[in-house]
């Protein structure tokens, strides 16, 4: 683990979710009293079954879902109404399921963007962009091209790029995976291995459980909406086939 | 020849007033997904408005399209604070049926003040004509397209060429995205919501200029506003611009061909045709968004 790396776990925060119950419509629960914590520095990955509520955890931690019960905390600060805006202003940056690049306007618009919060500073502004430039050489000589015209790759790329400008202290990553070819599978995870090298702290949501757990410190599995396991993951090797063939009721 | 040319200036002249007063439509619909039915009754309240300072109050003609704008602003921040902001999870039908209401409340409220009267705006010093040879160009049509086209230059730079433009375009290509990159959506939605209403009474000013109006002919605006939207897409404040003088070019020289009645049937053919055959516009690509 590089300095840098140091400097980025010993200042990131605890980000938990206790006791959550939350839904998208009034009759439907889809998380019931759903705890877990993202601890700082480390990699915490929830798995389970489709619709077993994953990404709505991740979407309450990020504040695009209010919970009906229960507190989202950060450093132990009640954040559970805090907006989407206002928790990226606190560190906490999320990367959405599927693509989710601006199609129609140019890489270096989808940066600039991704750094809306330095608009008042362009100074900073420019150096937050130069600096994913740096860090992502690829996307230099794509600045003005239309990220919708970007391959699966490369859009995954500038999304990692956008997501990190800010340099926040806890990154919530949704199915990173979803909708790639396989040969561009690898380019993701191993991203996200730089990312834990770095020693950022990271929710991942993920369906592909091998990759996963190879990347975890922490694991949590969530069936029917409630806890099911959790703990190290070293505690979860043995069980994986039994845990997939479980969700897939083989 | 010489009418021919005359009936070109003319159109062109118009259409770049038509523009103007389909882009606060067009705004609406690319950005926030809106529907606004109530964009004529807007925009003829503007014109009334700005009727009422001029010709009302004897005030300057040039300097009250700036207050006009400014009102309508704080009505649309005021619309949305109060009914727009609640509508933006219903479905297509129900924001139309509320801006239909809309619409209706803003006529009935316009005639309660103004009557059913037909108005012209008094030009004063923008009424004389520019003569160039055999060519009669009125002061007022060439000031009512050049205002429009600054007007909609200067909004394209926007959009184009700032931060808060690419914001704006963002927001209207994805809207949860743009709220995880810390965009404040609403906040940014009141915003685009007034200037599409501003820019709907920035539309009726300019259109006092060239035309006389009454509060109950109001739809007719609406049908050339969309007309200029279709042709143009949702792209671009230019294409906007384009289509406008596209249709101003037609609508006079169909004029010089046809008897004056069957114009306005000619345009809704138009009208007809470019749904049929570009519901893309004249752009050429699929974009729903600004």
């Amino acid at each position: 683990m590089n300095t840098e790396a140091t400097a980025v776990s010993v200042t990131a925060p605890e980000l938990a979710l206790n006791d959550i119950t939350a839904g998208y419509f009034a009759n439907d629960i889809v998380l019931e009293s759903v705890s877990m914590t993202v601890r700082p520095g480390n990699v915490t990955v929830v798995l389970g079954p489709n619709g077993s509520g994953k990404s709505t955890s991740l979407r309450v931690m990020s504040g695009f879902l209010r919970p009906r019960t229960g507190t989202v905390t950060l450093d132990g600060q009640d954040i559970s109404t805090t907006s989407p805006a206002d928790r990226l202003r606190l560190g906490i940056a999320t990367l959405p399921q599927g693509r989710s690049v601006f199609p129609d306007l140019s890489v270096d618009e989808n940066l600039r963007l991704g750094a809306w919060q330095l608009r008042n500073d362009k100074g900073r502004l420019n150096d937050a962009v130069d600096a994913m430039l740096e860090r992502y050489p690829k996307l230099k000589p794509l600045r003005t091209r239309l990220a919708g015209s970007l391959s699966g790759g490369q859009a995954r790329l500038l999304e990692f790029a956008r997501t990190l400008i800010l340099e926040p202290s806890v990154l919530l990553i949704d199915e990173p995976s979803v909708g790639l070819a396989p040969v561009l599978v690898d380019d993701v995870y191993n991203e996200l291995e730089r990312l834990k090298d770095e020693g950022r702290t990271i929710l991942l949501v993920d369906q592909n459980v091998q990759a996963a757990i190879g990347l975890a410190d922490q694991v949590y599995t969530l069936a029917y909406g409630k806890n099911h396991l959790q703990g190290a993951r070293d505690s979860f090797e043995g069980q994986l086939d039994d845990l997939i063939k479980q969700w897939l009721n083989l | 020849m010489n009418e021919i040319v005359q009936s070109l200036i003319n159109g062109a002249l118009l259409g770049g007033v038509y523009g103007g007063l389909a882009m606060g439509l067009s705004l609406l619909l690319g950005v926030l997904r809106i529907v606004n039915l109530a964009h004529s009754a807007v925009l003829i309240f503007g014109a009334l408005l700005y009727w009422q300072f001029v010709n009302g109050f004897g005030l300057d003609p040039l300097l009250m399209i700036a207050p006009v704008v400014l009102i309508a602003y704080l009505f649309g921040l005021g619309v949305h604070r109060g009914v727009t902001q609640y509508l933006t999870r219903e479905s297509d039908s129900t924001v139309m049926l509320a801006f239909f209401g809309l619409m209706i409340i803003l006529e009935s409220i316009a005639i309660m003040i103004w009557t059913t009267d037909t108005k012209t705006v008094a030009l004063g010093y923008l009424s004389g004509v520019i003569r160039i040879g055999d060519l009669n160009i009125p002061v007022s049509r060439v000031v009512a397209a050049a205002i429009t086209l600054v007007v909609l230059v200067a909004l394209h730079f926007f959009l184009t060429r700032t931060l808060t433009g690419s914001a704006i375009r963002g927001m209207a290509q994805n809207r949860d995205v743009a709220a995880m990159v810390g965009i404040n959506v609403e906040k940014l939605s009141r915003r685009v919501f007034g200037a599409g209403i501003a820019l709907a009474a920035f539309g009726g000013t300019v259109l006092s200029l060239v035309s006389s109006f009454s509060p109950q002919e109001h739809t007719r605006w609406l049908a050339w506003a969309f007309l200029v939207v279709i042709l143009g897409g949702l792209g671009s404040a230019m294409r906007t611009l384009v289509a406008g003088i596209a249709v101003g070019i037609f609508e006079t020289v169909v004029g010089l061909l046809i008897p004056f009645q069957y114009t306005y049937l000619a345009l809704y053919a138009l009208l007809a045709v470019a749904l049929l055959i570009r519901n893309e516009g004249l752009g050429g690509i699929k974009q729903r968004t600004i």
